[in-house]
């Protein structure tokens, strides 16, 4: 008794001192053997940290995030209507169904379908958990950009900007086009967003006129109130009312002939867009998408300061322009006789006056935003759609002559304004020669895209020995449960890093686009296009070319130098835009700029060629290409800051003519840079970056770019994910990663060429 | 009346003529007379309103969460700032086996716990995508539509057994003559629960469990030391001056990981990570009190049926008025959770790393017994919330009861 007594004492006094500290964030793990032997083993190992990952990351979170956007897409694609895809499973069938169209194409290579074989078994999960989990980046970020482009359809946007004032008699070439004064100078009226400054030498006393419209696309859009659709949404699909909205003294007017989707299809009426908007009762039925920006909404910051046409009328004006000649109001038209048409029915022209002149001789940002009068039921709250805040940049008179500069358009980085409330994206780059401190190579990322409080409490370093045979070791950084990472080094000094580009060239627009292009004939023998539903009725959104974790896997097990890396992206196609940053032992180093290419008249055509060449969504660039592709048209080169290094963040700089021209009018897929979200925060990012490899050019060791990456214009402290650091002559890389910004932890060293002898991680 | 219950009147009276005097005692070694019961009801409000953090400062029971838009800017602070109030029925019963060796039956019973999450919101910067700053109803509106409804207020456990209580008091002093010729008293307390109350709904974002554990009461099985020292001759007994050290262990409970049920799959879906079941070891805990206890008024007295009529012996009852303060120092050890998800575990860890928490409280009591009524009623105060733990939430209570002593040989 008296010993167990004892015993007792000890345990108590044992664990009376024990205070809990945080589990690691960070696993290493050398994986050896075949694929399948590799693949368990990673499963084996981390098998509840990927149940994790999985759970807390698509479950809980990008899941039930991508539901949200179901609505988006059915109003297109009406087989996303289906029951499967029913009370919240869209988002995972829609990723699954596009996980094994990867596979069972033939895109996913045999060895990492082992892999991803073994994972699933080694982890005791089913292989379509393991399948999504390694596959859902391509189809996610495409699927995004798809919903994100359906949005903008109808969002306001910015038609054309005039600087008003004595621009037209300043003596001074303002748009850089060759002519001084001319007629028109200081009017862009297809205004196009641009990396660098869009007018120069503007009079300090101008003020600018700006033309915004918003896009009606047809039909009429109701909400009822007091019902809820499959899809759990209060939106009804457009052209779809149900009976007790329709008036009597409407009910005999010519109705659509085709099913409308809905859960009541026998209660449902579809009707003209023509039919008058007091047919409807008003308690049941509103308009949500009007064709109307909000003149109220109208937002305009110059440099640090904002101003609004509701707290400042006398400084941001906006006035409904009358119709244009020709043009005659229509009650029938599209907007109808609706309350507001009279309204809106039209442009909105804002006259903005700033108070004070601009400074003189400086770069002055405006940044933009207009609302519509959109009621948006679906993504809860309620919202108007709003425009993308567009981001202008110009030089005022004299700003040439003090800083010997900004004789051109491109001198003027399109940065925005000193402090940006926004969160950079992820840099790349890669520096040799005259660039490094002792010549050698040196190659670096920091990614970042979506932390949520999660991935960094899983990630790990991989160092991969497959049997001879199977492909090179090579290491990467990465997350439980994934078979890859954004960055990597094989024990023949190959590196690569990449960063995602929104495009909307990508598979799953491509699918879409091909239905259209191949059914055209029968789409347009309707005139109001009525057959586009029942083409695109069963058009499916579906990755496909190589994944990326996959390619980048590829470029570690095979490639040697920048060559081959280059030609396995070429060959190996892509299933979205990715810009891409490969650097070899010997100093080879280019940025790779890439999309989905799907262009359906291509299809085919492109990838062919034995050696990559530049084709449609495949670009690259950097210090070794022939002089003539090495400078951008305006006769710098496209990425470097000198002769020795390339850089690149989450925007195309070559490719920038990314979506395919196509005729499909409104629906035309736009160019990455008037709709992707990332894109001005990519800008800034990519300035800011060359400027701070200036600052340190040929000074650069592995400190020096620790310094660099912790560079605060250059962290997203909210979503960073991993940063590491090559050095491809010696086979080393140094990793941070497991905390949030990743660069706030210690950079960690591995010497690849002894973990592989070793067989373990130091 | 029936001569049925005359008949049971005139036991009750003879049983309670039956009391000696004195039927209680002030302080830690406070043990019931040989062969007598106290049926003890009391009343317990108790309430949360913060904690204090591992800094000793004063927080919420929740961490406030900062909300962005993914890459973009902030959308606001959620500040959860939980109050919460349970009310308990304590039922005791104590005998006397000697007059220095009493056991004890406690059987709490939850009466209600309510908690309200009492959200507040703090907005952050404009929105582009909105086109305004978010404002709470708009961060709720966006988690509903994402199948996460606002939580609401929890109003539960009416009526819900806690832990039985089972303990021991010996008054080992009574075989030492020297200490009470000093006026002091030694006693050893010893308890243990069984565990009949019921561990909160994991499935509820808001829930709470009726064991004494989720009530910040005890420990599963108790040691404690007690020293009184009364001032008889020197001042007429009014004057007592009370010690406890004690130590509280806890045993490991086994409880299901929440899977979200229907109504919080988000929010709660940690079953598929965590395991199915995780396992739980509160901290130990250990401390010692002080009690000061004073008599400012003896009080009246006479004899009555209680006492045969001897008024000496109503004299000797104990006072009418009695008035108490102490002090608690209690220190928590760690608490461990072990699940499949390390992480997991930490979260939960982290809010019970070791700690402290400083009691302070205050005592009326009332006694009849020296007036010919057979009742002893009290009120108790204490207050956690005044002077700076750490790792501990700060738990107030007012409690009132009612003691009556019977004894039937």
């Amino acid at each position: 008794m008296a010993k167990q007594l004892f015993c007792i004492l000890v345990a108590m006094l044992a664990t009376a001192c024990w205070t809990a500290t945080p589990p690691p964030n960070v696993r290493t793990i050398v994986l050896k053997g075949d694929a399948y032997s590799r693949g368990f083993q990673h499963g084996q190992a981390f098998e509840w940290d990927i149940r994790s990952l999985y759970t807390r990351m698509l479950t809980n979170s990008l899941i039930p995030s991508l539901n949200e956007e179901q609505s988006h897409i059915t109003s297109i694609l009406g087989v996303y209507y289906e029951d499967r895809y029913l009370d919240g499973h869209f988002a995972y069938q829609m990723m699954l169904e596009s996980a094994w169209n990867l596979w069972n194409e033939g895109f996913i290579p045999e060895t990492y379908k082992k892999e991803l074989q073994g994972l699933a078994d080694g982890a005791h999960m089913p292989l379509d958990d393991v399948l999504v989990l390694n596959t859902f980046l391509d189809t996610m970020l495409a699927f995004r950009g798809v919903s994100l482009f359906i949005q903008e359809l109808q969002k306001p946007r910015l038609l054309s900007l005039e600087v008003l004032g004595a621009i037209t008699a300043d003596g001074r070439d303002n748009d850089a086009d060759g002519q001084t004064d001319e007629d028109g100078e200081g009017r862009l009226d297809d205004y196009r967003p641009s990396p660098y400054a869009t007018l120069l030498e503007v009079p300090p006393e101008a003020s600018f006129r700006l033309v915004f419209e918003d896009v009606f696309l047809g039909g009429l859009r109701c909400v009822d109130l007091e019902n809820i659709d499959p899809i759990g949404e209060a939106v009804i699909e457009r052209r779809c009312v149900h009976d007790d909205c329709v008036r009597p003294e409407c009910a005999d007017l010519p109705l659509l002939p085709r099913e409308c989707l809905t859960w009541e299809p026998e209660r449902a009426r579809c009707v003209e867009p023509k039919v008058a908007f007091t047919c409807f009762d008003p308690n049941c039925v509103e308009i949500i998408d009007p064709e109307c920006v909000d003149p109220r909404s109208i937002r305009v910051q110059i440099d640090e300061t904002l101003y609004t046409s509701v707290d400042a009328p006398d400084v941001v004006a906006p006035r409904l322009l009358p119709l244009e000649e020709g043009e005659v109001y229509d009650p029938q038209g599209p907007g109808g006789d609706y309350p507001h048409a009279r309204r809106c029915q039209g442009k909105l022209e804002v006259v903005v006056t700033p108070p004070a002149p601009l400074p003189p001789a400086s770069v002055v940002t405006i940044l933009l935003q207009a609302q519509d009068l959109s009621q948006i039921y679906v993504s809860p709250p309620k919202r108007a759609r709003s425009m993308r805040d567009e981001r202008i940049v110009l030089t005022t008179r004299g700003y040439a002559e003090a800083t010997g500069t900004g004789a051109t358009l491109t001198d003027v980085p399109n940065v925005g304004p000193a402090v940006d409330r926004a969160m950079p994206m992820p840099v790349s780059l890669a520096l040799r020669g005259s660039a490094t401190a002792n010549g050698a190579p040196l190659a670096a990322q920091h990614f970042a895209l979506l932390d949520g409080n999660i991935l960094h409490e899983h990630t790990a370093l991989f160092v991969q020995v497959p049997d001879e045979g199977e492909g090179l070791p090579h290491a990467y950084v990465g997350w439980t449960g994934l078979l890859w990472g954004f960055s990597g080094l094989n024990t023949a000094g190959m590196t690569y890093s990449v960063i995602h580009s929104d495009t909307l060239d990508n598979p799953l627009v491509g699918g879409v686009v091909k239905a259209i292009v191949d059914n055209l004939a029968t789409i347009l023998k309707t005139p109001d296009l009525s057959g586009l539903s029942d083409i695109l009725g069963d058009v499916h959104l579906f990755a496909r070319n190589l994944p990326l974790g996959f390619s980048g896997r590829e470029i570690l097990a095979r490639a040697t130098t920048v060559d081959q890396g280059l030609d396995i992206l070429y060959h190996g196609g892509q299933t979205f835009g990715w810009n891409w940053m490969l650097a070899d032992a010997e100093g080879g180093m280019i940025a790779v700029e890439t999309d989905g290419s799907t262009d359906p008249r291509k299809i085919g055509k492109l990838r062919q060629q034995p050696s990559p060449v530049e084709e449609d969504g495949f670009a690259w660039f950097g210090p070794d290409r022939e002089e003539a592709e090495a400078l951008a048209p305006w006769g710098r080169p496209w990425g470097s800051v000198g002769p020795d290094d390339v850089r690149s963040s989450g925007h195309f700089v070559k490719n920038t003519d990314d979506a395919m021209p196509t005729f499909l009018a409104t629906f035309t897929p736009k160019h990455q840079r008037f709709w992707s979200s990332y894109y001005y925060r990519a800008v800034r990012t990519w300035h800011r970056l060359g400027d701070e490899i200036t600052a340190r050019y040929g000074t650069f060791d592995v400190p020096t770019l620790i310094e660099l990456l912790r560079t605060p214009d250059l962290v997203d402290r909210r979503d960073s994910m991993n940063a590491v650091i090559f050095e491809p002559a010696r086979r080393v890389m140094h990793w941070a990663m497991g905390d949030v910004p990743a660069t706030d932890q210690p950079f960690v060293e591995l010497d690849l060429t002894k973990a592989v002898e070793d067989g373990v991680v130091p | 009346m029936t001569r049925s219950a005359h008949t049971a009147g005139l036991i009750v009276v003879w049983l309670l003529t039956l009391l000696v005097p004195s039927v209680t005692q002030a302080g830690f070694t406070e043990t019931v007379p040989k062969h007598t019961f106290i049926v003890d009801e009391a009343f317990v409000l108790s309430w949360v309103h913060g904690a204090w953090d591992d800094g000793s400062h004063r927080a919420s029971l929740v961490d406030a969460i900062e909300m962005y838009e993914p890459g973009g800017p902030l959308q606001g602070i959620l500040t959860p700032d939980p109050h919460v109030r349970q009310m308990v029925l304590i039922n005791q019963l104590q005998y006397g086996i000697t007059d220095g060796l009493t056991v004890a039956l406690g059987i709490p019973v939850v009466l209600r716990s309510e908690v309200d999450p009492r959200f507040g919101w703090t907005p952050g910067e404009y929105q582009s995508r909105l086109g305004r700053v978010y404002s709470e109803q708009d961060f709720w509106d966006w988690a509903a539509g994402m199948g996460q409804a606002k939580p609401g207020t929890f109003d539960g456990n009416h009526g819900v057994l806690s832990d039985l209580v089972v303990g021991l008091r010996w008054r080992f002093s009574d075989h030492l003559p020297w200490l009470g010729e000093h006026g002091l008293a030694l006693s050893l307390l010893a308890f243990g629960i069984l565990p009949t109350g019921r561990a909160a709904d994991p499935d509820e974002v808001i829930s709470v469990g009726t064991t004494l554990w989720d009530l910040y009461a005890q420990g599963d099985l108790g040691v404690h030391l007690g020293v009184d020292k009364t001032f008889e001759r020197e001042l007429d007994g009014r004057l007592a001056l009370g010690l406890d050290a004690f130590y509280e262990a806890f045993f490991e409970r086994t409880r299901r990981a929440p899977n979200g049920g229907t109504e919080n799959k988000l929010l709660l879906n940690q079953a598929p990570y965590v395991g199915d079941t995780y396992r739980v070891k509160p901290g130990d805990w250990s401390g010692a009190a002080c009690q000061v206890s004073m008599v400012p008024w003896n009080g009246p007295s006479r004899g009555s049926w209680l006492t045969g009529g001897d008024d000496g012996k109503a004299a000797r009852m104990p006072p009418l008025v009695t008035l108490s303060v102490g002090y608690r120092f209690l220190h928590m050890q760690q608490t461990d959770w072990s699940s499949r998800a390390p992480h997991w575990d930490w979260k939960r860890e982290e809010d019970k790393r070791p700690g402290w928490r400083h009691t302070l409280s205050a005592r009326a009591s009332f006694s009849f017994l020296r007036l010919g009524a057979p009742v002893q009623v009290y009120v108790t105060y204490s207050n956690s919330s005044w002077l700076p733990g750490k790792n501990t939430v700060a738990p107030d209570m007012l409690s009132t009861g009612i003691q009556v002593p019977l004894k039937f040989w």
